[in-house]
């Protein structure tokens, strides 16, 4: 097992590193107090190929492997998470969607100037009375000849105002609850469409999170990813990448809450010395560390499957659950480390806590992923094979077809 | 116009562990691109962006890849591994000899290197390269312009800069005064994937044995360094004024 980065991992994640740190640090902290969105970032991000870092060459990407993708999602986080939510949505959950589920004329047309970075894209499962309860969705898709009309309405959805185009999931039949859903690619412009924003969130304040309401958007049939009743899996492959990127950004926030405590530490002095000196502080920063290590060690087990495309649905959801939770206390004991200041703007840390909170809700609950662990441990869960399962990494594709 | 840009795996500075059991680096001390080679990869694309028609060309003497992998990324066009076990392990002379054999077999019109690598720090190889191959040498430098013929370059000398023309062919030695390395873009990492490595023995080049080496290294150590302040001990306050400003003027900070 070698756990050291190739050279091309690290060149792309000094690359991200640097993007970020040139064009969104010096400015995060204004942004994020005055709940400022900055658009242009993320078409920035498509212009240096950040968007389509792990879809492979041939749909427009870079082909890259998802340990690199990793550590882009961390050195986006590390900033700020309003950028690794762009990871989380327009890669994890729809453009590897699509690479997995989606015809190659549908990943010609939609997925491919996603990868370039020309078009914008989201996701939209969760509803207003309906988050983790996914089978339970009342969003409605009615077939009329060539066409499906969709009524209902989307929530927390990142990118809602942005996004060119929407993975959207709808049912065909409530009463099958989780095997009458579909999956449909919904383009802004549609008649019907409208979107809007949430405002008063604890944290990510910088980004784009709203709704999405539709009132019957015709949607061609060709739309439609996947076959009726296929939804349900479709999401929840989706779901297997988007927790990925989750967690690896969550690495990120950790180091970042890290960082920041151990240059306080040495810079503030209390009863005559540093405040790294006393025990109780140092306590806090040993079980950063832990954090983040164990964490980054989780993410990448999860990305060596995926890169072979093994079925990792158990590992990243372990690799969501403990780098959430970890990046939720690391930021907590940084206000902690830097006192009064860190419960002021004036410094990070506090910025980091309410960037930490919304992760360990969404992509799946703590409560959720620590069921699914429960459940893989007794033998309750176990993954069956899928129709379209999740392709290789670019470099492991020649590969896995001549074991094939 | 063809440009060779010498690379050398060093150890990271960063990073460095020393086992002092055993006067040598530990075991697994990550290995980087010698940061003045690197100013010397960005020189040599700044002058093909700014509209010089030039291959390229990256070499590298040792086992490690990533250098040459990295000066892909930014630019290069093909690279040179010369990769013979028998050849790594001489002093500034025998590697310059190597070198020089290659260089001649590969030829070129610019060849930029670090002033110095960041471990052995000998600073001797481009003015060793140029005595070899009979070229002007200039080290120390700063700055880098070309106007097709002839080259109006900057060094870096005690208490100022220098300002030199030179016309190709010639050895550049490049310092960090010279426009950062850039991180390669995503673009350039994928586009370095199908670029060129060939990798070279001593006979490839017409180095049948190794040169013989006239230094040799002894162990490592940290040097021990205390800290020393001054301080101004005059009680008159005009004096102490007086001495601290002569103090600042000797440092030559104000």
């Amino acid at each position: 097992m070698d756990f050291r980065l190739n050279e091309e991992q690290r060149q792309v994640r000094d690359m991200v590193r640097e993007f970020a740190q040139r064009e969104v640090a010096p400015h995060i902290q204004e942004w994020d107090q005055k709940n400022e969105y900055h658009p242009e970032v993320l078409h920035k991000m498509g212009e240096e190929g950040i968007l389509g870092i792990p879809i492979p060459e041939r749909y427009g990407g870079g082909g890259f492997d998802y340990v690199s993708f990793a550590l882009a999602c961390e050195e986006l986080e590390a900033v700020d998470t309003f950028l690794r939510v762009v990871l989380s949505v327009h890669v994890g959950l729809n453009s590897l969607t699509l690479h997995q589920w989606a015809t190659e004329e549908q990943k010609e047309k939609w997925l491919k100037p996603q990868a370039e970075g020309t078009k914008l894209s989201t996701f939209g499962l969760t509803e207003p009375g309906a988050g983790s309860d996914a089978g339970n969705i009342q969003t409605r898709a009615v077939r009329d000849g060539d066409h499906y009309i969709l009524n209902g309405e989307k929530a927390w959805i990142s990118l809602a105002n942005t996004a060119d185009h929407m993975l959207i999931f709808a049912t065909l039949d409530p009463e099958q609850k989780h095997r009458g859903l579909a999956a449909f690619v919904v383009e802004r412009g549609m008649e019907g469409l409208t979107t809007g924003s949430f405002h008063g969130k604890l944290g990510v304040r910088a980004g784009d999170t709203g709704w999405i309401a539709f009132n019957n958007v015709r949607v061609p049939k060709e739309n439609m990813i996947g076959e009726e009743g296929e939804g349900f899996k479709i999401a929840m492959s989706a779901i297997d990448q988007g927790r990925f990127t989750v967690a690896a950004g969550a690495v990120g926030l950790i180091r970042a809450s890290l960082d920041a405590s151990k240059q306080y530490c040495h810079e503030r002095e209390a009863f005559g010395q540093e405040i790294g000196q006393f025990q109780l502080v140092k306590q806090m920063l040993a079980k950063m560390v832990a954090g983040l290590e164990s964490s980054r060690l989780l993410v990448m087990q999860a990305a060596e499957l995926k890169n072979t495309g093994e079925r990792n649905t158990r590992e990243t959801s372990l690799a969501k659950w403990i780098a959430c939770d970890h990046a939720f206390n690391a930021a907590n004991d940084a206000i902690q480390i830097h006192g009064a200041y860190g419960y002021s703007s004036e410094y990070p840390v506090e910025r980091y806590m309410r960037n930490s909170r919304g992760a360990v809700i969404y992509e799946g609950t703590r409560e959720i992923h620590q069921l699914l662990q429960g459940d893989y441990a007794l033998g309750y869960r176990a993954d069956r094979p899928l129709r379209c399962p999740q392709p290789p990494a670019q470099a492991w594709e020649k590969e896995t077809a001549s074991a094939d | 116009m063809k440009i060779v840009v010498l690379v050398k795996e060093v150890p990271d500075p960063n990073a460095l562990r020393l086992d002092p059991r055993t006067g040598q680096l530990q075991p697994g001390t990550p290995t980087v691109a010698n940061e003045y080679d690197l100013y010397g990869m960005e020189a040599a694309v700044a002058l093909r962006e700014a509209g010089h028609e030039a291959e390229i060309v990256v070499a590298t003497l040792g086992s490690g890849r990533d250098p040459v992998n990295r000066c892909l990324a930014m630019g290069a066009d093909r690279a040179v591994a010369i990769d013979d076990s028998s050849l790594t392990d001489g002093d500034s002379l025998a590697t310059s000899k190597v070198l020089a054999a290659f260089l001649k077999d590969e030829g070129f019109d610019l060849l930029f290197l670090g002033q110095e690598s960041s471990d052995s720090a000998t600073g001797d190889i481009g003015p060793r390269l140029a005595a070899m191959l009979d070229l002007p040498v200039v080290s120390n430098l700063i700055g880098c312009d070309f106007d097709g013929s002839k080259l109006t370059l900057k060094r870096e000398i005690e208490d100022g800069h220098q300002t030199l023309e030179v016309t190709p062919p010639a050895i550049l030695c490049a310092l960090s005064g010279l426009p950062d390395p850039r991180s390669p873009s995503l673009k350039g990492i994928m586009a370095s994937r199908k670029k060129q490595t060939d990798v070279k023995t001593g006979s490839d080049i017409g180095v049948d044995a190794a040169p013989e080496s006239i230094v040799s290294w002894g162990d490592l150590f940290i040097e021990e360094q205390e800290s020393q302040g001054t301080i101004v001990e005059s009680e008159d306050v005009d004096e102490a004024v007086d001495q601290f400003v002569a103090f600042l003027e000797e440092k030559r900070l104000i």
